[in-house]
């Protein structure tokens, strides 16, 4: 209980990659699934 | 829904026993309507080889699967890293966890195991080294939303400086909206366990205080919770005895 329990909505944690240089490849469709 | 289904449309509704089950059929002008009852329903049945073949879905799991890296010697991986330990035996894996416990038991297990080639380490991510080497594969299970905010920072760079080029990194996280629903119950049990929160201090200052033969507030305040508490169960048997014998 006393650990932290932080949701984030999709698009910050898609900025929180981008920022570090990650991207989400479309080509291969293994982004999201 | 598969092509062939998307003309029928079901009521599964508990409360209308038969299910009444309505199917639109393309070039009928109004709805043919059968009563069934609810175990003759037809059941899902699998699309055919040639409906999985024209899966937009399915052909681009396979692509993937074909594009990922194969499994060679090097491949490493982070976090449960024995599941796959038995299909990858040529393959490297690395884990580390900060809560020490869980990774000396998953030494003991490696160990019993006789798995060689998994090194499991109890880390702060803030402090990986860099030299740890690269990764083709990095999974990351649930901690990104279990670690404090300024934690989570380091989560993304520590990804991009250790995987490799056309590596894959998996990262899980609690996700919004619907973690509102969750974050409700949550906060919650919060509210009602605040004052468990910090159990083993306080426990520690009354037994410090019984040792002194002080009596502390707490301990008074406790007495007369229990007195109550003792007083609410014995009103709750009673009424529920009335309870039962007036119904």
């Amino acid at each position: 209980m006393s650990e932290p329990n932080l949701p984030v909505y999709f698009h910050e944690f898609m900025a929180d990659a981008a920022g570090a240089g990650l991207t989400f490849s479309r080509r291969d469709g293994a982004s999201t699934r | 829904m598969h092509p062939g289904r998307h003309n029928a449309i079901r009521d599964y509704s508990l409360s209308d026993t038969p299910a009444t089950v309505v199917e639109r059929d393309s070039d009928a002008t109004r709805p043919r309507v059968q009563r069934r009852r609810v175990h003759q329903l037809p059941r899902h049945r699998e699309p055919s080889r040639s409906a999985r073949n024209h899966s937009d879905a399915d052909g681009a799991r396979r692509r993937a699967r074909r594009d990922l890296p194969r499994p060679r010697d090097g491949v490493r991986r982070w976090n449960e890293p024995g599941a796959h330990r038995a299909t990858l035996p040529d393959a490297t894996f690395v884990g580390f966890d900060f809560a020490a416990r869980p990774i000396a038991r998953a030494q003991r297990m490696a160990s019993d195991l006789g798995l060689a080639n998994i090194r499991l380490t109890q880390l702060d991510l803030r402090e990986v080294p860099a030299d740890l080497g690269s990764f083709d594969y990095i999974i990351a299970h649930g901690l990104y939303s279990w670690i404090p905010t300024e934690v989570r920072a380091h989560v993304m760079p520590l990804i991009a400086r250790h995987l490799a080029p056309n590596g894959v990194a998996f990262v899980s996280f609690n996700t919004l909206p619907g973690c509102h629903m969750r974050r409700a119950v949550w906060e919650m049990l919060r509210y009602h366990t605040r004052e468990i929160a910090d159990l083993p201090a306080k426990r520690r200052r009354r037994a410090h205080a019984a040792r002194a033969g002080v009596s502390t507030r707490r301990a008074v305040k406790t007495r007369a919770r229990k007195r109550c508490a003792r007083r609410f169960v014995t009103q709750a048997k009673a009424t529920t005895h009335r309870w039962l014998m007036t119904t």
